[in-house]
């Protein structure tokens, strides 16, 4: 039930859209409130590293998911420690050229600027 | 009470220690900032021991006064690169959002030491908030 009324209560924002090739467009500056989730997508190339790093101002546990064309989750960051609960980074090698998902999650109950930056070599 | 207390405390110890077990540098996980050590000007190395078969990543965060574009190597005990990341490379500005945002994630074989090597052009200080875990 307390996880129903959770999700419930999650805004789900998706549809931004992030060019890991573009300077302008590879970082995201935003503030997650309590519990927020955000999904920026993007198109990679593949058999190229990829990486997305999210950084917050070390306010509150932070998780980040990587998922491909198919739903599967391709690279995560989920590690909950104290002194480093926000400082994320998730590295992948795409299959084939498509689109990706990153999710970036609020895990806690304070509001968390997060800047994220997603590139490709 | 004291049972609870006594308890609460065994709990806390377990779970601490558990953590800092999980984590791939050996002393647990490492922060440098500003105030502790995480000034970089030109060049930043630190040699730490990870643990071997773990996921082990360093984040590196500029302090965009200005941005500038930093590097990122790994380099294990032999002297062999095993990560590098370069935010800036491709990109015509130097100032570019981003240029100072660096992480590399490798999987050390076995307990050893890393050294990580952060590059900051510029005589200035770059405030870097540095994660190693």
């Amino acid at each position: 039930m307390g996880a129903a009324i959770l999700l419930f209560g999650a805004t789900l924002r998706s549809g931004a859209q992030v060019e890991p090739g573009d300077p302008k467009k590879r970082f995201v500056k935003v503030e997650l409130a309590p519990f927020e989730h955000r999904e920026y997508s993007g198109r990679f190339v593949a058999d190229k590293r990829s990486i997305a790093i999210a950084l917050g101002g070390n306010r509150s546990n932070l998780a980040l998911y990587v998922f491909d064309a198919h739903g599967n989750c391709v690279g995560r960051d989920d590690d909950l420690s104290l002194i480093s609960r926000d400082d994320l980074a998730a590295e992948w090698i795409p299959a084939q050229t498509g689109p990706i998902s990153i999710q970036v999650k609020s895990l806690a109950r304070v509001a968390n600027v997060v800047t994220m930056v997603v590139r490709q070599d | 009470m004291i049972r609870c207390i006594a308890l609460a405390v065994l709990v806390g110890g377990v779970v601490l220690c558990a953590r800092l077990s999980e984590a791939s540098p050996l002393q647990g996980t490492l922060i440098f900032d500003a105030r502790n050590g995480g000034q970089v000007v030109g060049k930043w190395s630190r040699t730490v021991k990870f643990k071997g078969g773990q996921r082990a990543c360093v984040v590196v965060m500029g302090d965009h006064r200005p941005i500038v574009p930093i590097t990122l190597e790994i380099v294990d005990e032999a002297g062999k690169q095993v990560a590098f990341d370069a935010p800036g490379k491709g990109i015509d500005a130097s100032d570019a959002p981003g240029n100072d945002i660096a992480a590399v994630i490798w999987y050390p074989p076995r307990d050893g030491d890393y050294t990580i090597h952060i590059g900051s052009p510029g005589v200035e200080y770059n405030d870097c908030w540095i994660a190693i875990r």
